[in-house]
């Protein structure tokens, strides 16, 4: 089960031609009264913008993905990441949110769970921590 | 560490002999009190593997710290917060709570509905006596969060025009949204390192361990003192909506006909096929006429699943009103519920 959720991200990131990678992350320590979805987490003016157009480095996230494992999974989750994935006209072809402990996300719209955290933590090592003090 | 305690809480009575009249009496303590000097940044760590695992262990025990009481104070709302507070920098002064000069009206009526609940009376004096400052900022657009400095302070923000309908439909007004950002601010002023620890737990229904802490503590009880809706997790739920007013849980919806946007009333009821037409819902009401719902608004209240088997159904529906709630159902449901309720 979630070896297919995961595949069918990196297979379309393959066969679909994805041209660009676009990053959301909202780093800081702050507590809302109801959990961020990905589009206020998009739309925040404190919310990190990383964008990325080389080939390895989506490769490398995608397969991140994969190695994290998603699986189909109830319920939602305080977004503080966003992956962004668009093709070449700049249309979305996937995208996935997941908190800041990389346990749960939303991915294309649908809840899922990863089996771990690596995912997250590829993450910080690459664009910034989490839960830091202002 | 501070204990929550406030310096200026009231102490022992006097014994009878050591009153003498009037002229011995001590004054009264000013309230609400004068900032107090900002003491250094409090000493931090991150929340380290073994206090996360601790705080994890203790939750599936069913044991979340901080989630009582904040206690009591003689002091009422209303001396807490005073109609005419001191005005310094464009910001109500009160103690070592701030809030937006033109915005503290709501903010005070909020605070005077919420304390029906009396632990929001303790919760509001703690923030005046606290160590650091809480500055509360409003705005609009759904922000209610508390965001931790590293000085020490707390910065609330918060929008006094928006309810909530979480996923169990528990409506919560714009005043109960406050009450639970200042208990953020509250756990930060008074013991910031467990609020570390907790908001780096996961919770799968409440996010972290310091939203739980809030939702399953004050805010539950609030909610119930005040006769608004419980939530059972923290997820973003069927959205925000304009509410009536700073301290009602009822949402505003409304409609266009002919061009008019009006709101809703109670015991609105319009009848007919309903379609998606960009950004509305379109009705038709027959003889060519139709109304149209914003589509966020009418989505988020009757679920998005509920609209489109409407759509797809073509069958006619009955938009309504009734005591506060917005509904979609069969013609006959809703005629019966009118007949029920005595209408």
């Amino acid at each position: 089960m979630g070896a297919d959720v995961s595949t069918t991200v990196v297979g379309n990131g393959h066969k679909t031609g994805i041209a660009k990678l676009t990053v959301y992350h909202l780093g800081k320590l702050v507590l809302t009264e109801s959990a961020l979805t990905g589009e206020v987490l998009e739309g925040r003016p404190d919310t990190e913008k990383f964008e990325s157009t080389d080939p390895a480095v989506i490769a490398e996230v995608l397969a991140s993905i994969e190695r994290a494992k998603p699986k189909p999974a109830d319920g939602e989750c305080d977004a503080r990441w966003g992956l962004v994935f668009s093709d070449a006209s700049d249309t979305r072809v996937r995208t996935l949110y997941l908190n800041a402990f990389g346990t749960r996300g939303v991915l294309d719209g649908a809840p899922v769970a990863f089996a771990d955290d690596s995912l997250v933590q590829y993450l910080r090592g690459k664009y910034g921590e989490d839960f830091v003090l202002s | 560490m501070v204990d929550g305690t406030p310096s200026g809480a009231p102490g022992p009575s006097p014994s009878p002999s050591a009153s003498r009249g009037p002229t011995d009496a001590a004054p009264p303590p000013k309230w609400p009190p004068d900032p107090s000097p900002q003491p250094a940044a409090p000493a931090l760590h991150n929340a380290t593997a073994a206090e996360i695992a601790a705080a994890k262990a203790d939750n599936d025990k069913g044991v979340v710290h901080g989630s009582e009481s904040k206690g009591k104070t003689d002091r009422t709302m209303d001396q807490l917060l005073p109609e005419k507070p001191v005005i310094k920098d464009g910001k109500a002064q009160l103690g070592n709570l701030t809030v937006e000069a033109d915005k503290y009206p709501q903010f005070r009526e909020a605070m005077m509905h919420e304390s029906k609940n009396p632990e929001m009376n303790a919760l509001v004096e703690r923030l005046e006596k606290g160590p650091y400052k809480t500055n509360v900022t409003t705005n609009e657009v759904s922000n209610n969060e508390m965001e931790p400095q590293m000085n020490g302070n707390a910065e609330v923000h918060w929008d006094p025009k928006h309810m909530h309908v979480a996923s169990n439909d528990a409506k919560r007004s714009p005043a109960t949204r406050l009450a639970h950002e200042l208990d953020h601010a509250d756990e930060w002023t008074h013991n910031p390192q467990r609020l570390i620890t907790n908001a780096n737990t996961p919770d799968d229904k409440f996010s972290n361990l310091e939203e739980k802490r809030v939702i399953t503590g004050s805010e539950r009880r609030n909610v119930k003192a005040i006769g608004e809706g419980q939530r059972e997790d923290h997820s973003a739920g069927k959205g925000e909506f304009n509410s009536k007013g700073v301290t009602s849980a009822v949402p505003v919806l409304h409609q266009t006909r002919g061009g008019v946007t009006t709101e809703l009333a109670d015991g609105y009821n319009q009848t007919g096929k309903i379609s998606v037409d960009g950004d509305n819902i379109k009705q038709d009401i027959g003889r060519g006429q139709s109304v149209n719902y914003p589509r966020a608004e009418f989505e988020g209240l009757v679920g998005k699943n509920a609209v489109d088997q409407a759509v797809a159904g073509g069958k006619p529906v009955t938009v309504a009103v009734q005591g506060g709630e917005f509904k979609m159902q069969e013609p006959r449901a809703v005629a019966q519920e009118v007949q029920h309720s005595g209408r």
